[in-house]
């Protein structure tokens, strides 16, 4: 068949899919400020991450096979990994809150930067991914230092997006309430 | 073949009644108002229809001129039915003022990469320039919507049951123009009647989703809030300090990592 045709159908079929996928109901979304309010203020998971770190270090628990106590070892291994495995949906859940509140900020910015938009969507992808990756290597017993450290960094860098984004709405609206308030005097000096 | 041209012929009338169906709901529902480009298209399809009656009936099927007739005016419609995706991506995106500056830039840059895209695949087929434009701007329509459908989910933004039914009839009628035109270019030349049945089968079925959706609009329902929330200025200061606060304990958190990993 014509490399041409196979082309067209292709797009035209992976058009439909991606209809599909995008007119699904959205999940639970966070609608009002209040609702952003009360995401930015829950606990911060990842403020356990040193222990997580900690408890997950194979020094931690070496000594027990130094005792002949291996299998005890194994079992507080897995025990941990389990933990972790729990502390990354927390810190998913949390990451995805910030994400939707810088969501309903930019839903009220008079404008955007496509670049720091192209950037977020980039970032969640990449924490999407690393977070698949990590669990898979939590749950192959493997070492995830790097993977948290990575992890952390996409979630603070989320946090200081929104703190810009959400510098530039209060200063346009104090621009616009002083805006406004000039108009007032000038349209009462006027009568 | 006689079998093919007459349910053809059948499914030509549905759509004229369901184009004027959809018609009346769009006047009655004063949904013109809303959404004039759309209720011009449909119009259009109508007109279209009956000049291509009055075509075939003076000149018939085969004669240059009916085909001649036939791609203008399809011109035309291909033309109305982009202008109408747009409407309908503008009153999506536009109250959102930040989101509609970025969106009607990426939906731009879609179109113009898939119309880039269709003609870059098409070059040695000059020949059949009407249907390589038929199948460019219809996966350009179907490009569009995806791509707002994505934008208004990503963003969470409000999107009424007509818009959204709009939306897939575009996409699916759009998607199944350009792999009906794709097969017909390769396999179909000797069948022209059914690939023109399908044709108007898929279009019948998008006026149906449309026609469902305008009968069940209604101007007394709440329609979902179109005005973005703006920020009081009270508001933002406790949300920027709260910010503030949780920027620094991030950094904090950071450092500690940092500072455990370079222990190890």
């Amino acid at each position: 068949m014509n490399i041409t045709i196979i082309l067209f159908i292709l797009l035209a079929v992976l058009l439909l899919g991606a209809l599909a996928w995008a007119i699904r109901p959205p999940k639970r979304r966070l609608v009002s400020i209040t609702d952003v309010l009360a995401a930015l203020s829950e606990e911060h998971h990842y403020s356990r991450l040193p222990q997580i770190l900690q408890a997950l270090q194979p020094e931690d628990t070496a000594f027990l096979r130094a005792r002949g106590f291996a299998p005890l070892r194994r079992r507080i291994r897995s025990e941990r990994g389990r933990i972790a495995l729990l502390y990354l949906d927390c810190l998913q859940e949390e990451y995805e809150k910030l994400l939707e509140a810088s969501r309903v900020v930019a839903a009220m910015a008079p404008e955007m930067v496509a670049l720091d938009e192209a950037e977020r969507f980039r970032l969640n992808l990449r924490f999407a991914l690393g977070c698949r990756y990590l669990r898979w290597k939590l749950r192959l017993g493997l070492e995830p230092w790097r993977g948290f450290g990575l992890l952390s960094e996409m979630t603070s860098g989320m946090a200081l997006r929104l703190e810009m984004a959400t510098s530039q709405i209060g200063e346009r609206s104090a621009l616009s309430l002083a805006f406004a308030s000039i108009l007032k005097e000038r349209d009462d000096g006027m009568r | 073949m006689s079998d093919t041209l007459n349910l053809r012929n059948l499914a030509w009338a549905l759509t004229t009644i369901t184009e004027l169906i959809l018609l009346v709901y769009l006047v009655r529902r004063k949904l013109f108002r809303s959404h004039p480009v759309f209720s011009a298209y449909i119009l259009g399809a109508i007109l279209q229809s009956v000049l291509m009656a009055a075509t075939y009936g003076i000149w018939g099927y085969q004669s240059y001129r009916a085909w001649l007739i036939f791609w203008l005016s399809q011109l035309v419609m291909e033309t109305a039915r982009f202008a109408a995706v747009v409407e309908v991506a503008r009153r999506v995106l536009f109250p959102f003022s930040g989101i509609w500056a970025l969106g009607r830039r990426v939906l731009l840059v879609a179109t113009g990469g898939v119309l880039v895209y269709a003609a870059l695949l098409s070059r040695e087929y000059w020949y059949k320039l009407p249907l390589n434009v038929d199948r460019g701007v219809g996966l350009a329509v179907a490009a569009v919507i995806v791509t707002l459908l994505l934008f208004a989910r990503y963003y969470g933004l409000p999107m009424d049951h007509l818009d959204r039914s709009l939306c897939i009839g575009f996409c699916l009628y759009s998607c199944f123009c350009v792999i009906n035109d794709s097969l017909y270019d390769k396999w179909l030349l000797g069948y022209l009647n059914l690939w023109s049945f399908l044709g108007v089968l898929t279009y019948l079925a998008s006026l149906l989703i449309w026609t469902g959706a305008a009968r069940a609009y209604s101007e007394t329902a709440p329609a979902p809030a179109r005005d973005p929330v703006i920020m009081p200025k009270e508001l933002y200061g406790k949300l920027s300090s709260e910010l503030n606060v949780r920027l620094r304990l991030l950094n904090e958190h950071l450092n500690q990592l940092l500072n455990s990993g370079a222990q190890r």
